[in-house]
């Protein structure tokens, strides 16, 4: 169980890495060492849908409040 | 050394803040601070975003050119040969990131403040038209169309140009001081946009669409602006004079042009009964023709080929009268001939058709009265 948790961390890692743009090679190597794509894949899209709305809500409090 | 250089850069950089836009104010080159409070906030943001992005040039380039200077080749600079660095590379994304979000801040809150159109005092609907501007007061019920002023013979080089050349026009958009002032801006034909630096208002004119926008003018004064869409032919020929007036001055000027109004319906009513010669028609004709007409079909009637056709000879204004007078009052659906039923008087249209049927050795010997326009129009 807890090496699922951090495997999932890892991946979370990952995509935000992905998002920002930079990451180093070691992690890289072990990304691309995965047994399978479907977990980043799923990270990602999950992490983009909540990019999206979190805009979405900074959105509708500053005009609320604006 | 190292430090004395940077403590150098420093103070230079602080000597050119102050300086700089102090002197800024007075050129011409940089964005008009205007007269509303939002063109205030406009122009604020500009510098705020302007000194941020000098700040960086200077530390950005300032640290490129030292590194150049001091890790040459000639004092036996070894380059380091590594790949990547990700603290490094995690530093200068976030950074700008950072940055990106601080200039979203204060752009956000003038983008708030530009499009509140709420609780606006006087509705104006202003119409882009090729290529002239229609301005419709809507709580006043008042309505004009707003074209150049400056005379022909100033474009073609003839007679020395004013200091308003291309930035003037016969009718003015008045508006009041002090009072919220809604914008509701369309177009008839091609999009077009209204725009004037010093309200920091530029709102494009699409036809079938309505935007919005708004203003507050602090000082009374005489604001100038152009089209800033490319429309066409006469893109650069279509300017926007706002004549911003003390309250009291507005609501005179606006009894004044209702009273115009009001006595343009009896002049019309009189001229309609009234007998024209076919030499009055001609003279007024002339007039409509090179304030209205000229401007596509040219005021030698040879139009431009393949784009306005040539009145000179052709077979709409040498043949069937009452064919002629429908493309003037109805415009061609699918050309830049506009309707101009209600742009003019029947007087004017039948004076410019007269025109039109007569000049350039069209030499019909026709006379269209007002009273045979009054007729098409009562028809419908």
């Amino acid at each position: 169980m807890k090496q699922m948790l951090l495997d999932w961390w890892r991946i979370v890692r990952s995509v935000l890495s992905a998002f920002l743009g930079v990451q180093n090679e070691h992690s890289r190597q072990r990304d691309f060492a995965s047994d399978s794509p479907w977990p980043f894949i799923i990270a990602g899209v999950v992490l983009a849908l909540i990019l999206v709305i979190a805009l979405v809500l900074i959105v509708h409090v500053v005009l609320a409040s604006g | 050394m190292v430090e004395l250089n940077l403590t150098k850069g420093y103070w230079l950089f602080i000597a050119l803040y102050l300086v700089v836009p102090q002197v800024s104010a007075d050129l011409k080159y940089n964005m008009p601070v205007g007269v509303t409070e939002v063109s205030h906030a406009v122009h604020s943001l500009h510098m705020t975003i302007f000194w941020i992005c000098v700040a960086i040039a200077v530390i950005v380039f300032g640290v490129m050119f030292w590194s150049i200077f001091h890790h040459r080749k000639s004092r036996g600079a070894k380059a380091a040969q590594f790949h990547e660095n990700t603290l490094v590379e995690i530093i200068w994304t976030l950074i700008p990131l950072v940055i990106l979000v601080a200039m979203a801040v204060p752009a956000t809150a003038t983008l708030i403040k530009m499009y509140d159109t709420s609780d606006a005092d006087v509705d104006i609907q202003i119409t882009g038209y090729q290529w002239k501007w229609h301005y419709k007061y809507v709580n006043d019920d008042i309505e004009f169309f707003s074209t150049l002023s400056t005379p022909a013979d100033q474009i073609k080089n003839e007679a020395p140009k004013d200091t308003n050349y291309l930035l003037e026009v016969d009718q003015p958009l008045v508006l009041p001081v002090g009072k919220k002032v809604r914008f509701l801006v369309t177009s008839n034909d091609v999009i077009h946009s209204w725009w004037v630096p010093d309200l920091a208002v530029k709102r494009d004119a699409i036809p079938g669409f309505i935007n919005e926008a708004w203003t507050k003018i602090e000082r009374s004064g005489t604001y100038r602006g152009q089209c800033a869409e490319l429309c066409g032919k006469d893109h650069g020929f279509m300017p926007i004079v706002v004549e911003a007036k003390s309250e009291q001055e507005y609501s005179a000027w606006v009894a004044n042009k209702q009273a115009e109004k009001e006595a343009a319906k009896q002049a019309a009513a009189a001229s309609a009964t009234k007998e024209w010669s076919h030499d009055e028609l001609m003279a007024e004709g002339e007039k409509v023709y090179a304030r209205i007409c000229a401007a596509c079909h040219q005021p030698t009637g040879m139009g431009i080929p393949s784009v306005f056709p040539a009145l000179k000879g052709s077979p709409v204004a040498t043949g069937n009268v009452q064919e002629h007078i429908n493309i003037v009052l109805h415009g061609r659906p699918g050309t830049a001939m506009q309707a101009f039923a209600q742009q003019l008087s029947t007087t004017e249209l039948a004076a410019v058709i007269t025109y039109e049927r007569n000049a350039w050795d069209n030499n019909t010997g026709d006379t269209v009265l007002p009273q045979a326009i009054q007729a098409v129009l009562d028809k419908q």
